[in-house]
């Protein structure tokens, strides 16, 4: 009877201990798996503060969360590259952070070109940061807000070619948001309608006195128009809209070409 | 944009923007083209980010989706695509082996 008893406290004891060892595994894999993260945390916390959410939350995070996932069945694998990517971070936080720290805030003044137009982009923007136009993509909208002038053209014309990116037949435009743009902006907004290849069209949602603004540089003759003449026609009639004086508006515009592409709507 | 003294590293890296200057390019992806390691490609991209030969734009994920963050991603400007060219070709000028003083063969004749 001893010797039965002896036995099932055998079997219970190494049922316990597979159980316990199963456990213990399981916890040194959870913390082993958090270990590239906590040395990518200390080399951010070793960052200069004002880059470290542009350099560790936004580049070296995210990075880092994607090396992990392309390895996710293999664990040794994942905790040896997570670990040797998170090391390398480490060690080099400092002079990441110095080499940012020489980054002059600039402004192209060359041609827009489709090759850094999304990142030109977020370069006006971190140049401006502080000013009101901002603008976000969801699916096939864009939504712009705040003022749009010269100094944010670039930053709308990145936002238009994002949008253009974006695998859809209908693209969406809302500039509800928006409260000052210049003549050069709407025109960078029906040049890119134009620039669509049918059958993708663009549907701007839009204010009335931006769709009268539209609707007047699209369907209008804009070339035959002086700017003078231009602004005194809109001065009289949409008192309320404001207009930055350009030398060249809407430079190469085919309205014809414009009027079948863009559809306004007003809000 | 500043200039830059380009190292053999650094070279590799802009060799790969130069193929598609229109393509973004990722980290990881850049670690993995040019098997250049973190602790060094990283700080090697925010030296070109702050000179003005890269700029920045983000991932079109749906992080929910994806279930993970956005990735940052890289573009090679639009001056700097020429600048990377010329400073590419001064290194390949620096790095190529002499020509041999003596053109003509051993014994040969005039």
């Amino acid at each position: 009877l001893s010797g039965l008893l002896w036995g099932l406290l055998g079997v219970l004891g190494g049922f316990g201990l597979a159980a316990i060892g199963d456990m213990v595994s399981e916890e040194v894999r959870d913390r082993l798996d958090h270990l590239p993260n906590a040395i990518l945390h200390l080399a951010g916390r070793r960052l200069d503060p004002a880059k470290r959410k542009l350099l560790y939350e936004e580049a070296w995070l995210p990075d880092l969360a994607y090396h992990l996932r392309g390895d996710e069945a293999r664990p040794v694998t994942r905790l040896y590259h997570g670990t040797c990517f998170a090391l390398g971070m480490l060690a080099s936080a400092r002079r990441s952070s110095r080499n940012l720290g020489n980054a002059a805030p600039h402004r192209s003044d060359e041609m827009f070109t489709d090759a850094n137009a999304i990142s030109s982009a977020v370069h006006t923007l971190r140049q401006f940061g502080d000013r009101d136009f901002r603008f976000s993509i969801s699916g096939n909208r864009l939504s712009v807000a705040g003022e749009s002038d010269l100094r944010t053209e670039e930053a709308l014309e990145g936002a238009l070619l994002a949008l253009g990116k974006v695998p859809a037949t209908l693209l969406v435009l809302d500039i509800t948001g928006l409260s000052f743009a210049s003549i050069n902006s709407l025109c960078a907004v029906l040049q890119f309608a134009e620039d669509l290849n049918a059958p993708r069209q663009l549907e701007v949602r839009c204010s009335s006195r931006f769709e009268r603004l539209l609707l007047l540089l699209e369907g209008n003759s804009i070339s035959q128009l002086s700017i003078t003449t231009l602004l005194l026609w809109l001065n009289a009639s949409a008192s309320r809209v404001t207009i930055n004086c350009s030398p060249s508006p809407c430079g190469g515009l085919n309205p014809s070409a414009a009027h079948s592409a863009v559809s306004t709507m007003a809000c | 944009m500043q200039d830059l003294d380009i190292t053999p590293k650094m070279a590799e890296v802009l060799k790969i923007f130069l193929e598609d200057p229109n393509q973004p390019r990722y980290g990881f992806e850049l670690m993995k083209l040019t098997r250049i390691a973190s602790g060094s490609l990283y700080p090697m991209l925010a030296r070109l980010e702050g000179a003005g030969w890269l700029a920045r734009g983000k991932e079109s994920i749906d992080p929910h989706v994806a279930g993970r963050p956005v990735r940052a991603n890289y573009i090679i400007t639009g001056a700097a695509v020429s600048a990377a060219r010329i400073q590419l070709a001064a290194l390949s000028e620096r790095y190529r082996p002499p020509v041999p003083g003596q053109l003509r063969p051993q014994g040969g004749t005039t």
